[in-house]
């Protein structure tokens, strides 16, 4: 196991299979929120899912409404189970923040790791993301 | 983040439950951002607009802050409606998105929001000053508004704009900040003559694909853009990337010089574009080579009367080809004024649909089964194959009229 500190940005603590990717992502016109499943066709993740994933990317892009999607994809059930970023960007934080007062759901969120997280964590590997700490943990 | 005594009373309940939550959402923004504090913002725009983009959790989130006696204090304007707000019936809205859309804006309406339904607020509603903080959401109005007025606003999202907009606060950080608002990467534009309107953009564009979430400045632009150049200019590269401030030499108000724009300090990085990536950039924006178009859409960001005027001159009294749908999003500003021209009269006539104060990407679209959809958006590019389920041909306004009327693209 590797151990990799960063900034916990949004609080809470999981482990589950990690979906890394080199490209930035936007989620509005990203991802359909009632499957978690990417619809972006200039995207290299296009037509997988995120659904339960620790989703791993270099920083947000596009449309400032993505705080509502990721807020919808906790309603759904649909949402990563964390997010970890080189650099978190406010619209994906506010959706970390929005999911846990409004629907009581913890997606940690975690950036400024001291390694690059998408070269360091790869598809398919068991991730540990403890948002308070900052720390991850790849197993 | 340092809050004063009465931001720490609201943080406490002190004015109510809406403010209180309002704070915790701010104070927790600001501390992710390393704010030191919060500044007062002269408005406020909103994204959480549409049922296409705040789905139900939006709807509910909205309605619960309203419930909670959520009030904006600063004026609070927001992005187009989720259905053509005149005809939503003919614009064949589902029932069910209807009634969610009209959830939404009692509960918007109810926080006291200045129901402008358009994402070009900057025209005539919410115009802000030079250097003015503002905190607004639509990212093509924030491009702008850093941009081309020298207003200072980061990206804000949805539902932080409405505590922002219930606080009349934002957390100091970021492009609020003078020096975060310098030039980062040198982009050297290289043509011999004035753009083509297609060309902006175009250009906005490439730059969002090139500098994501950094600083470009361009040098080399020739001639004087329109406002609508810049609107469409800031509204691509707004999508295509995170861009939120461009200077523009010798166009914008904080790049009179390359020295200003950059603040004295060295390009972190420097490349050319030419005419040619600018063709290029087009065709790569296109998803089809099919030639039949079967829908034309205009209007993203929303015309203006001077755009819609200029479709009126370019169909030069001839009709839109029965096989092709014709649409222009206009917000009620322009809408208006184009009744009062008799503007909108001749193009009904032709076969043009005014859809009021939506666009094509917010409002479905869906049911009309549309494969081709022909627009002179950059931003609409971008986003269409994913929301309108079609193919996208971008071209210029003149190319788009000549399509509608034939029906496929001039030969």
């Amino acid at each position: 196991m590797k151990k990799i500190s960063g900034r916990g940005l949004i609080e809470g603590n999981v482990k589950a299979e990690a979906i890394v990717s080199s490209q930035p992502f936007g989620f509005f016109g990203g991802v359909d929120p009632a499957t978690g499943i990417v619809i972006d066709k200039r995207h290299e993740l296009y037509g997988q899912s995120i659904k339960g994933k620790v989703f791993v990317y270099p920083e947000g892009r596009g449309s400032t409404v993505g705080a509502a999607i990721i807020l919808e994809l906790t309603r759904t059930g649909c949402a990563p189970a964390a997010i970890v970023n080189a650099k978190i960007e406010t619209i994906t934080a506010a959706g970390g923040l929005m999911a846990k007062k409004f629907y009581n759901k913890d997606i940690p969120m975690v950036d400024r790791l001291t390694e690059n997280p998408v070269t360091a964590i790869k598809t398919g590997d068991i991730v540990g993301v403890n948002g308070s700490t900052g720390e991850v943990r790849v197993f | 983040m340092y809050l004063t005594d009465q931001e720490k009373a609201i943080l406490d309940g002190a004015q109510g439950k809406a403010p209180q939550l309002a704070m915790e959402i701010l104070a927790k923004i600001g501390e992710i951002n390393e704010a030191d504090r919060l500044i007062p913002i002269s408005s406020v725009h909103l994204v959480l607009h549409a049922y296409k983009s705040a789905f139900d959790a939006g709807v509910d989130t909205a309605e619960k802050i309203a419930e909670m006696g959520g009030q904006f204090i600063v004026p609070t304007t927001i992005d187009p409606y989720g259905m053509d707000a005149e005809d939503w019936k003919g614009a064949r809205t589902p029932d069910h998105y209807a009634a969610q859309q009209i959830r939404l804006e009692n509960a918007v309406m109810k926080m006291g929001v200045v129901p402008v339904w358009t994402c070009t607020p900057y025209y005539g509603f919410n115009l802000p000053r030079f250097g003015d903080n503002v905190a607004w959401s639509e990212s093509s109005a924030v491009a702008y508004a850093n941009t081309v007025i020298g207003a200072r606003t980061n990206r804000q999202t949805a539902i932080v704009d409405i505590c922002c907009g219930i606080l009349g606060k934002t957390p100091e950080t970021g492009l609020h900040l003078q020096q975060n608002r310098y030039g980062e990467v040198l982009v050297r534009l290289k043509a011999d003559r004035e753009l083509k309107s297609w060309e902006y953009p175009a250009l906005g564009y490439l730059l969002g694909k090139k500098l994501g979430s950094r600083i470009g400045v361009v040098e080399g632009m020739k001639g004087d853009p329109r406002h609508e150049d810049l609107k469409s200019l800031c509204a691509a590269a707004a999508a295509s990337g995170s861009v939120t401030l461009l200077h523009i030499v010798g166009v914008t108000p904080e790049a009179r010089n390359l020295q200003e724009a950059f603040g004295g300090n060295k390009p972190l990085e420097e490349s050319e574009v030419t005419l040619k990536d600018l063709q290029d950039t087009r065709d790569a924006m296109c998803t089809t080579k099919d030639d039949k178009v079967d829908f034309v859409a205009l209007g993203c960001p929303h015309y203006t009367i001077n755009e819609i005027k200029q479709v009126h001159n370019l169909l030069k009294g001839r009709k839109i080809n029965p096989g092709t749908s014709f649409w222009i999003y206009a917000n009620s500003y322009a809408i208006k004024l184009a009744e009062k021209m008799g503007l909108r009269r001749d193009l009904e006539e032709a076969g043009v649909v005014i859809r009021a104060e939506t666009c094509m990407i917010i409002s479905p679209v869906a049911s009309w089964g549309f494969k081709t959809l022909m627009t002179d958006s950059g931003k609409c590019s971008y986003y269409g194959p994913a929301e309108c389920g079609t193919d996208i041909i971008f071209a210029s306004v003149e190319e788009c009229v000549e399509a509608a009327v034939l029906g496929r693209l001039p030969k």
